[in-house]
């Protein structure tokens, strides 16, 4: 019995104890629960805030702005009486304090009290009161509203790793905020301040990359305000209207602007009156052309969304171009007359040859060997004019095969012979010892290479003068001047073209050197250097040719993987040599 | 007879204009020839002709220089010039008539005949004005 009734209270026990605990647990877990929900709530509720405020600053770096947007908000989730925040402003500071509810002048007074305390501590300086200018709005203030804030606490406002202002919030009625309050505020002002920070970042990045544009534009640029005053100037505007460095752009002092030549005040004030882009062509500045383009700038921002700022002016220079557009010109002329000039030909001998008939063998003869020259020079012409335009496309093709060079080189020289012996010039090659005679190249494509620069060098060379062609070996790595001298090369090539041969492979190279006039330095590298349009059409029209024989010469050993060049010596003669890889 | 020098690098045009004048004309013209402007000058010197029929494009001078240098030589010379070119720009036909030529002829766009019959054209209208 005794025993059952322990038993009995045991187990009452233990079952008390255990529901005793369960509901502890139970309890527990609620408190947790209620903890995490609260949590749960004041995280989502901060978010919601900081959601609010995000959608209101959009992409405002303005801290004013911001601020104003926060202290907007902040009825929302926190009670108070005056939201008051103080913001640097170039040597100033900038108080606003906003009144929820009626206060006396004493708080407001107390207020800023406070605020310049607790900024002073945070920039650790004295501010005086000149230095302050100060705003209320909001609820009136009354002589009989409450008089002391007893409940504050201010946030310092920080962007960029600097304090730049504060923000501060009361209320009359004591211990009202809660350390979470606070904490909420103070991490919604912090969020608020890194995007700012951030924001700032972004345009500082991106207007230094855009005046690093500017500054490396290639084209003059100018920006004006609606007023025509001249905001930015990039170097390269600065070197074409030829200001100093660190001198004023002024668009109405400038001599060039002055000139008559170009209104460009008139411009601009077209531009930025019908918001229309200006452009005018070959503007004259200095020697040089330009196209100058005058287009307004419109704002992108709220405020001034759509509105025209002022202008930009870009100089682009055209100088080249329309060089080259007179150079092409003068190319389609000397082309139309060399292409007449046997057509001509071949037409009023025809017109002989029928009024005349063909009674005289030797009239008849000397008229037909003219047709066949007339007509042989001009398809010469076409074909040129083909394979220049091929070589230009990149679109030469090669029938590369072993071939032998002495063989193709005697067989020009054969060609030739007539030529030279009519001018009394001689025609000598020197084929170096030791070297293979069979190469993997184009043989029709090498005998046009020596075709051009063999009648290149009679042409040039005076009567009874001499011609000579070289051929010896470049091995990778060697001297080709030494190389030349070793091989008894008579030629005006010095050592200047030694590092263009030094890292080559393997190759046999070709000189044709004649006793000729000869061609200054700056023929030489205008020759050879840069082959590019503007030398050749400067080429053709001193030369009065199509001047497309070096052209071909140089796609032609190109093509081959070869390395083309000149050597002259003024009143002496010239040096034409390639190369054909071994 | 008058007498006609034609400054012209183009050797078959030489040839067969010669042929054309001396079949038609061989009474009325007496024919020198100078193969580029240089030459031109020494023979205007030599042999006083009394028209130059001028080509534009020629090696060591072209005509336009030769028109140039025959006007250096002799400011107030008389001597009746037509050009006889291939070239037909523009530029060069003004380049050449502003240098004070009688006339300017397209090659291809004339024959023989043509080109005889703007020659005594000149060379008329010079007697006439006299």
């Amino acid at each position: 019995m005794n025993g059952e009734l322990i038993i009995n209270v045991v187990v009452g026990l233990v079952a008390f104890a255990a529901v005793v605990i369960l509901l502890w647990r139970e309890h527990l877990f609620r408190v947790r629960t209620q903890q995490n929900e609260i949590k749960t709530r004041r995280k989502l509720y901060e978010l919601a805030i900081l959601q609010d405020i995000g959608d209101k600053m959009g992409y405002s770096f303005d801290v004013e702005r911001v601020v104003g947007i926060i202290t907007g908000s902040l009825r929302q989730f926190i009670e108070y009486t005056t939201v008051s925040y103080v913001l640097q402003r170039d040597d100033s500071y900038h108080v606003t304090i906003d009144l929820n509810n009626p206060v006396s002048k004493k708080y407001i007074q107390h207020i800023r009290i406070q605020m310049k305390q607790s900024l002073e501590t945070l920039l650790d300086r004295e501010i005086r009161d000149k230095e302050i200018h100060e705003s209320v709005k909001g609820a009136f203030v009354l002589e009989e509203a409450p008089d002391e804030p007893c409940s504050y606490f201010n946030i310092p406002l920080v962007v960029n790793e600097r304090v730049v202002g504060l923000l501060h919030i009361s209320h009359i009625k004591a211990e009202i905020y809660t350390e979470e309050d606070m904490a909420i505020l103070y991490k919604i002002v912090s969020q608020a301040s890194q995007a700012v920070t951030k924001l700032e970042h972004v345009v500082q990045t991106e207007q230094s990359k855009l005046s690093a544009l500017i500054s490396s534009l290639h084209d003059g640029v100018i920006m004006t305000d609606r007023e025509h005053t001249v905001l930015i100037a990039n170097p390269a505007v600065r070197e074409i209207l030829g200001v100093a460095e660190g001198g004023d752009v002024n668009l109405f002092d400038h001599q060039v602007f002055q000139s008559g030549r170009f209104d460009i005040v008139g411009a601009l004030t077209e531009s930025i009156a019908q918001d229309t882009v200006v452009t005018v062509y070959d503007v004259k500045i200095h020697d040089r052309s330009f196209k100058v383009v005058v287009s307004p700038v419109k704002g992108e921002s709220d405020i001034v969304k759509g509105k025209i700022l002022g202008a930009v002016i870009i100089f682009h220079d055209v100088t080249q171009e329309q060089e080259i557009e007179r150079l092409r010109e003068d190319f389609n002329a000397v082309m139309i007359h060399e292409l007449r000039g046997p057509l001509d030909g071949i037409k009023k001998i025809s017109e002989v040859m029928r009024a005349d008939g063909v009674g005289d063998k030797k009239a008849y003869d000397d008229y037909v060997r003219m047709i066949h020259e007339s007509s042989s020079h001009m398809l010469e012409m076409v074909n040129d004019l083909l394979d220049a335009a091929r070589i230009k496309a990149d679109r030469l093709e090669l029938s590369p095969r072993p071939s032998k060079l002495s063989q193709v080189i005697e067989g020009r020289l054969g060609f030739f012979d007539v030529a030279a012996q009519d001018k009394h010039i001689t025609i000598t090659s020197h084929i170096s010892e030791g070297i293979p005679d069979t190469h993997e190249f184009d043989p029709i494509r090498i005998e046009q290479v020596l075709n051009n620069l063999l009648s290149n060098a009679l042409k040039f060379s005076e009567e009874g003068g001499a011609v000579r062609v070289d051929v010896f070996g470049h091995a990778k790595g060697g001297v080709l001047s030494h190389e030349a001298q070793t091989a008894g090369v008579e030629w005006f090539v010095g050592d200047s073209e030694d590092e263009r041969f030094g890292d080559r492979d393997d190759c046999v190279v070709v000189s044709i050197t004649d006793s000729g006039v000869g061609m200054s330095q700056e023929q030489v590298r205008v020759l050879f250097g840069r082959f590019d349009q503007k030398n050749v059409l400067t080429q053709n029209k001193k030369n009065k040719s199509l001047g497309l024989g070096l052209v071909i010469v140089k796609g032609i050993i190109e093509k081959h993987g070869g390395i083309v060049g000149v050597a002259s010596k003024e009143g002496k003669g010239s040096t034409f040599y390639f190369s054909i890889a071994m | 007879m008058k007498k006609i020098l034609i400054v012209d690098d183009d050797k078959i045009f030489l040839k067969i204009f010669r042929d054309a004048l001396s079949k038609t004309h061989t009474d009325a013209f007496e024919v020198v020839v100078a193969e580029n402007g240089q030459e031109g000058l020494d023979k205007v010197q030599q042999e006083k002709p009394d028209l130059i029929v001028l080509d534009i494009k020629m090696p060591k001078m072209d005509g336009i220089e030769f028109l140039r240098a025959l006007k250096e030589n002799n400011p107030d010379h008389q001597l009746p010039v037509l050009i006889s070119s291939n070239f037909s720009d523009a530029d060069k036909v003004s380049e050449g008539l502003e240098l004070g030529v009688k006339g300017y002829v397209v090659k291809s766009d004339y024959s023989l005949d043509g080109i005889i019959e703007r020659i005594e054209g000149i060379l008329n209208d010079n007697v006439s004005g006299q």
